[in-house]
């Protein structure tokens, strides 16, 4: 293992256009499936100036106003009319309409196991989870600190602290890990979208971070940013529009910050905007449980675990489990474990996360969250992936 | 000085200002020391122009100025020292400042300026008709009062016998019927080509040679010819000058104190016009009263912005046209408001009257394909007169008489040109416009014929066009309550009931017959509702539930009325109910049910809380995805009419209303998909029920449906719009202003667009379209003037059969012109190869031109009259740029020419050898390639389909010109007296055969060569 090295995640407020996109995208898998549990949606968006283009393929009983939607997800986001204006924004749709014999047409809960068994992977695609021991939500750090961060900065924007922000700012934190530990925080960066009738210093900007923001981010936590850890607030300066005026996002493309920070691998593939029976986003649930309830039973402290669909099967064609040296046990014994007490076929974790009734369960629907706030670690609604309820069974 | 309210000068400077438009743009300064630029407020203003001038002729460095007010342009030669930017510098200070007062007249560049300034003009110019000179006044510096003491009128309108003894005295109304060529002059110019001016030189040369005969002859050509032509273009010019006189034919007017319709024709000065929205002025007119009053004057001043209009307004003199807000004018349209005015002028004596006198007589426009044709045409008699001469050439160097070359060369020139080809196109254009009118489609712009055959994308706008613009309520919900309708019955689930039995229901019901601008009249069981769509399908269902809405009406008189408006999309009425007001609202449920606090449930009232709220958001959400209107209804008390929005009043329900679809629409869509033209529907709905709406008319036809909603596509940059417009079928939520921004993003992405309209607000878009389609019987003034094609029965399916028509025209005009080019290429062949090589003449000149004679024209006129193919509307549009024949068909018509000129020479040679150089030899030459082209008038009538090809329909006017032109070829054949002058030899049966071998073997040769490209294609 490696003594010494630095390791920075970077992470985004909900006003970012890739993150606005995502969570748009979301927010129509909502609304499908609010209306029609067994719906199948694809949705892909990009935004760029006034525009806002959606893409979807869908088979469903739902009528989903599709601009409507996209709208209420911008006037939530709170851009100032001026920069970014709902009412205003062009939408653009792209539908194609699927046949209809591709709609689920039973719940998973009721179906039979052969069924499940039938319920073959639609996507061939490599899946990863991770869970290591940095932090109490079993996460990365250094992602952990950047989107606790972006939450903050929002926060802070909302309730008046900083109220120049936009939606739009982009943290980073790097973070010094010694044997595997991670030590001190090296460095914190933020770049900042401003918006407002008038101009903020960097350095009220600064002040303002680290007096209003930082100190209680970090209170009860044990690595603390100290006299070393340098500060960088717009370091290239500062940008003079902020959020789609000024840069355009796409849906999928922030799927490191969405995921592990990097710290560890991922698929690539993006998670939001897609149904419940899209493997490739599902699957990376259910990876993450597993390696979760691995490293919450204590058989290791950091735990990658790999799973692998072809088209054609149900069960994946391999689990892979690496523990990089931290297990307690071989790391053939954990995968042996898992495959007995882990169902990874596409029906059975539809049934056993209740993926197709969760929108109808939160007011503000639930994929949309997860695009908003991080599909893994905490967020602001409980994710059944991130239970530790198999540990019991695990050890 | 005297004050008055509106200065106009000041109003528009301060304008000026604030808009920052540029007052002048330099146009031309390629040429040192001249200088040709625009300046804003020159068009049509005498005062301008010489003021102008004086100012700038006055400069030293300034050699001359002059200023033309039909162009708004000025050009000025001045010293090539001076910089040309202290010219701008200084025009652009007289532009805004002027000499003697502030330039008012700068106006907004014409947003629809895509078309010349000539097509609006299409109104045939003025016959001086006698009639008394009109009294002349500044009408627009009077008072109201003053104008109507002179004008010896009153505000009731005048008395019917004064309303005749004027018309009797000042004339009628009209800008005089078209005073066309008239038939003398129009057969007089067939004279006037240069054909017949050789024709002319030939008959001298002949008449030099001796040969009497064969001068008449010539001149019997020339004769036949003009008459042919003159016979043909009166009855084309006829039709076309008849376009675009679809102006109204009656106007209302006050007279004797009564409202009345009377004869656009009949309006004198005096008279006062009642101006509602989308009606046209018919004269020149001092308002007397207006409110919010606005008028589309771009057929007077250019400017594409309405001019507001207000009756309180008094001028200067000096005051321009375009500011004189106290006018309305001739032609020009109301675009909202109302208000009455009185006649100042009517006829030739009004502005639009005298304009017409100044630009002179209106030519008919000539369209691109003339234009295309007229050019070719020029370039064919280069070519041909240089081949001529080169023959001259050959034949004189070969040893024959430099008489005779020159006589025949001259014939051959008048024989190869196809002097008939303008007047193809004319006549085919003109032909197919009679056709149309025959399927109820009016043409009002020549080039819109040529614009039908090649559009690519129809915009198609939904309420009027696909569907009835006639609204039904088809649903009901209260709290308690979800009624469906259905024929005027009442349902519950699948249970009738009486709606008079559930009281929420029957309140709702009550305030929306009181929040309606809807008027009711006659006897009950048979009421006449008018009012707008959505407020008479309202009225018209309280009505079925049993209301007495008159009584209803006059127990609660309306005190007070707060429209609809942008961003008010309510209306709240307020009724006198006792010493209270009840206050009636109704509009987007949304923002109704902002205004409420409680909410009806069986006659109490019961608070709303956020739950009770979303979940009538939700019923409206619900309605609203199938493809729904929805309005919100809601009532309140007040003890006084206050301006502010009221936030206590209870919650009644929703009525889902939808617009009745016409029927057969989703075929009509798929029909145009076929004949590869993509659908647009522009709607102001929201996405969801535009998208179910598409789904149901398949309008993407099977590709992913795009869909583009924005309030504000004004705001985007036109650029973006470009390139997101490309594959969108749909544009959802749209203002009817934004039309014009879709046709021109859809044009910039290089589509032919047409665009269909009926509304006030139209027009622009109308205009700026390629194919302007308006509605004959629902749609406006505005949107019929402004439109190219008028569908008279309002029914979109006669829009496809235009464009298959439209298709038709250019193709039979393509054939007539393959048949014209490659028959006279063949000639032209004959001649080359027989001088080339020694052969001596093989046609003489009595020949050619009776081959000119021959096939020319009525071979060439029948296949204009070509039906429509089988798969006309199942091709892909042409393209727009193509030139009506590109170097492929060129190639290909040469090559057919080649064929005929191969069964030509295949004859003469054979007969050469047979009977050695003489008359025999020319004779059979002459008989194989006349019957050889006649019979290529068959091989001309499809790109496609052969002769060998038994289903396509026929042709009856060919045949009969075929058949009618060979039997006089027999005649010339067989009667002495023909022969003679045409100098033929008798035929006997062999050279019988071998004619019939070299005329049918270039049609069976050029027929399966076209088989086997097309199968190769």
């Amino acid at each position: 293992m490696k003594k010494r090295f630095f390791f920075a995640s970077e992470s985004f407020t909900e006003g970012h256009p890739d993150r606005l996109c995502d969570t748009i995208s979301d927010a129509l898998v909502d609304e499908y499936l609010k209306q029609d549990p067994y719906a199948r949606i694809i949705t892909e968006c990009a935004i760029s100036k006034g525009v806002v283009f959606v893409a979807a393929r869908f088979a469903s009983n739902a009528t989903v106003d599709i601009p409507d939607i996209a709208r209420s997800v911008i006037t939530g986001v709170g851009y100032r009319e001026d920069d970014f204006n709902a009412a205003d924004c062009t939408v653009v749709t792209s539908l194609i309409t699927m046949p209809s014999e591709q709609r689920n047409s039973t719940d998973e809960s009721e179906l039979a196991d052969e069924d499940i068994e039938a319920m073959t992977a639609r996507n061939q695609i490599t899946l990863f989870g991770f869970a290591c021991t940095q932090t109490p939500e079993l996460m990365p750090l250094p992602i952990t600190l950047a989107d606790r961060l972006a939450k903050e900065l929002s926060a802070a924007r909302r309730n008046g602290q900083m109220p120049y922000l936009s939606p739009d700012c982009t943290t980073q934190i790097g973070v010094e890990f010694d044997q595997g530990r991670p030590v001190r925080i090296d460095n914190i960066t933020v770049i900042a979208g401003l918006q407002g009738p008038r101009a903020v210093d960097a350095m009220q900007i600064r002040k303002d971070l680290e007096q209003r923001v930082l100190i209680s981010m970090f209170a009860e936590d044990s690595v603390k940013p100290n006299k070393r850890t340098e500060i960088f607030v717009n370091p290239r300066g500062v940008f003079p529009k902020s959020g789609p005026a000024s840069h355009s996002g796409m849906t999928g493309r922030k799927t490191a910050s969405e995921t592990y920070g990097g710290f560890a691998r991922h698929s690539g593939s993006a998670l939001s905007g897609k149904d419940p029976s899209r493997i490739d986003r599902v699957g990376a649930y259910a990876a993450r449980y597993a390696a979760k309830n691995v490293v919450a039973a204590g058989l290791a402290e950091e735990c990658e675990v790999q799973l692998s669909y072809a088209l054609g099967h149900a069960q994946p064609v391999s689990i892979q489990v690496q523990t990089f040296g931290t297990g307690r046990v071989s790391e053939d014994d954990i995968q042996e474990r898992l495959k007995e007490h882990f169902d990874f076929r596409l029906g059975a974790i539809i049934r056993d996360f209740q993926l197709r009734h969760l929108p109808t369960r939160y007011k503000h629907g639930f994929y949309r969250q997860l695009a908003a706030h991080g599909h893994m670690g905490r967020s602001i609604i409980d994710l059944p992936w991130e239970k530790t309820d198999k540990v019991a069974l695990l050890r | 000085m005297q004050v008055t309210p509106y200065d106009p000068s000041i109003g528009s400077l301060n304008n000026f200002r604030t808009q920052g438009r540029a007052a002048i743009t330099p146009l031309h300064e390629a040429v040192p020391g001249r200088l040709r630029i625009k300046v804003w407020g020159l068009f049509r203003s005498e005062s301008r122009k010489t003021e102008l001038e004086g100012v700038l002729q006055n400069l030293d460095w300034v050699y001359s100025a002059r200023a033309n007010v039909l162009t708004g342009n000025i050009l000025i030669q001045f010293d090539s020292q001076v910089a040309v930017a202290q010219l701008v510098a200084e025009i652009e200070r007289l532009a805004r400042h002027g000499n003697s007062r502030p330039a008012s007249g700068i106006k907004a560049r014409s947003v629809a300026a895509r078309r010349p300034q000539s097509r609006r003009q299409l109104r045939p110019p003025a016959e001086t008709t006698s009639a008394a000179a009109q009294p002349q006044a500044a009408w627009h510096a009077l008072s109201r009062e003053a104008a109507v003491q002179s004008l010896d009128s009153s505000a009731d309108g005048l008395r019917e016998s004064i309303a005749r003894e004027r018309l009797a005295r000042y004339g009628r109304n009209r800008l005089s019927a078209a005073k066309s060529r008239s038939d003398l002059t129009l057969f007089l110019q067939q004279f006037l080509s240069p054909p017949v001016a050789m024709l002319g030189i030939s008959a001298a040369v002949s008449l030099l040679t001796g040969g009497l005969l064969d001068a008449a002859a010539i001149l019997g050509v020339v004769g036949i010819n003009a008459i042919i032509g003159f016979v043909t273009e009166r009855e084309a010019e006829k039709t076309i000058n008849a376009l675009g006189q679809t102006a109204p034919i009656k106007t209302r007017v006050m007279r004797d104190g009564r409202v009345t319709d009377i004869p656009l024709e009949e309006i004198v000065v005096g008279d006062v016009l009642v101006l509602t929205p989308g009606c046209h002025v018919a004269a020149d007119a001092r308002l007397l009263s207006s409110s919010r009053l606005t008028a589309d004057e771009s057929a007077l001043t250019g400017e594409s912005l309405p001019a507001s209009k207000r009756a309180d307004f008094v001028g200067t003199a000096e005051t321009p046209l375009a500011d004189r807000k106290n006018m309305v004018y001739k032609d020009t349209i109301v675009t909202g408001g109302n208000g009455l005015a009185m006649v100042v002028s009517t006829g030739r004596f009004t502005e639009i009257g005298a304009i017409q006198s100044l630009v002179g007589e209106v030519k008919t426009p000539v369209t691109p394909l003339q234009r295309q044709l007229n050019g070719m045409g020029l370039q064919l008699a280069l070519i041909s007169a240089g081949l001529c001469v080169g023959i001259f050439g050959i034949g004189v160097l070969r040893g024959q008489g430099w008489l005779q070359m020159l006589s025949s060369s001259i014939s051959l020139a008048v024989a190869a040109v196809p002097e008939g080809l303008p007047a193809v196109a004319t006549t085919t254009l003109a032909l197919g416009i009679r056709e149309m009118q025959r399927q109820h489609v009016l043409i009002r712009q020549l080039s819109a014929v040529e614009g039908l055959g090649s559009i690519q994308v129809i915009c198609l706008d939904k309420t009027g066009t696909l569907t009835m613009n006639q609204m039904k309520v088809v649903t009901l919900r209260t709290h308690l309550h979800e009624l469906t309708i259905e024929d005027g019955r009442f349902r519950a689930g699948q249970e009738i009931i009486d709606p008079s039995t559930a009281s929420d229901v029957l309140r709702l019901l009550e305030i929306i017959s009181l929040c309606s601008e809807a008027k009711l009249s006659g006897e009950p069981g048979r009421h006449q509702i008018a009012g707008s769509p959505t407020e008479s399908a309202l009225i018209e269902i309280a009505l079925a539930a049993g209301l007495d809405i008159n009584d209803l009406r006059h127990d609660r008189p309306l005190v007070k009325t707060v429209h609809r408006a942008e961003n008010r999309p309510y209306m709240i009425t307020a009724h006198q109910n006792g010493d209270r007001l009840l206050l009636a609202a109704k509009g987007s449920p949304a923002d109704v049910l902002k205004m409420c606090r409680w909410q009806q449930v069986n006659g109490e009232r019961e608070e709303l809380d956020d739950a009770k709220r979303a979940a009538i958001l939700d019923y409206n959400d619900e309605l609203a995805r199938n493809a729904l209107r929805v309005l919100g209804v809601a009532y309140g008390h007040a003890d006084e009419a206050k301006a502010t929005v009221p936030n206590d009043l209870v919650w009644l329900g929703l009525v889902g209303m939808e617009d009745v679809m016409r029927p057969g629409m989703a075929e009509l869509m798929s029909q145009f998909h076929q004949a590869g033209v993509e659908t647009v529907m522009i709607t102001g709905d929201q996405s969801a029920t535009a998208y179910s709406v598409a789904k149901r008319l398949g309008l993407s036809n099977h590709k992913p449906l795009e869909i583009i909603d924005s309030a504000s596509l004004d705001k985007l940059d036109p650029q973006l719009l470009q390139s997101i417009a490309k594959n969108t079928s749909v544009f959802a939520r749209v203002s009817p202003a934004h039309k014009l921004k879709i046709v021109q993003a859809l044009q910039g992405s290089g589509y032919v667009v047409a665009m269909t309209g009926d509304g006030i607000n139209d027009g622009p878009a109308l205009k700026a379209a390629d194919v302007g389609v308006a509605m004959g019987d629902q749609g406006t003034d505005v949107a019929r003037s402004a439109a190219d094609v008028v569908l008279e029965d309002d029914n979109l399916h006669t829009m496809i059969t235009a464009v298959a028509q439209g298709r038709t025209i250019y193709g039979n005009i393509r054939k007539s012109l393959r048949f014209l080019l490659s028959s006279n290429l063949s000639e032209i062949e004959v001649m080359v190869i027989g001088t080339a090589w020694g052969m001596g003449e093989v046609l003489n000149p009595m020949q050619l031109l009776w081959i000119n004679l021959l096939t020319d024209i009525f071979p060439a006129l029948a296949l204009a009259l070509e039906p429509p193919e089988r798969d006309v509307l199942e091709q892909q549009p042409r393209d727009p740029e193509r030139p009506i024949i590109d170097r492929k068909d060129f190639v290909r018509l040469f090559r057919e020419s080649l064929a005929l000129t191969g069964g030509a020479m295949g004859v003469f040679a054979y007969s050469l050898r047979r009977y050695g150089l003489g008359p025999k030899a020319g004779t059979n030459a002459f008989m194989a390639l006349t019957i050889g082209q006649l019979l290529h008038a068959v091989v001309c009538r499809s790109e496609q389909t052969t002769v060998f090809n038994s289903e396509r329909p026929g042709n009856p006017y060919l045949n009969k010109a075929i058949a009618g032109s060979l039997t006089v070829q027999m005649l010339a054949a067989f009667v002495p007296q023909l022969r003679q002058i045409l100098r033929l030899a008798p035929i006997n049966a062999a050279d019988a055969l071998a004619i019939a071998v070299g005329a049918i073997g270039p049609m069976v040769v050029n027929e399966k060569l076209k088989e086997r490209q097309h199968r190769g294609e």
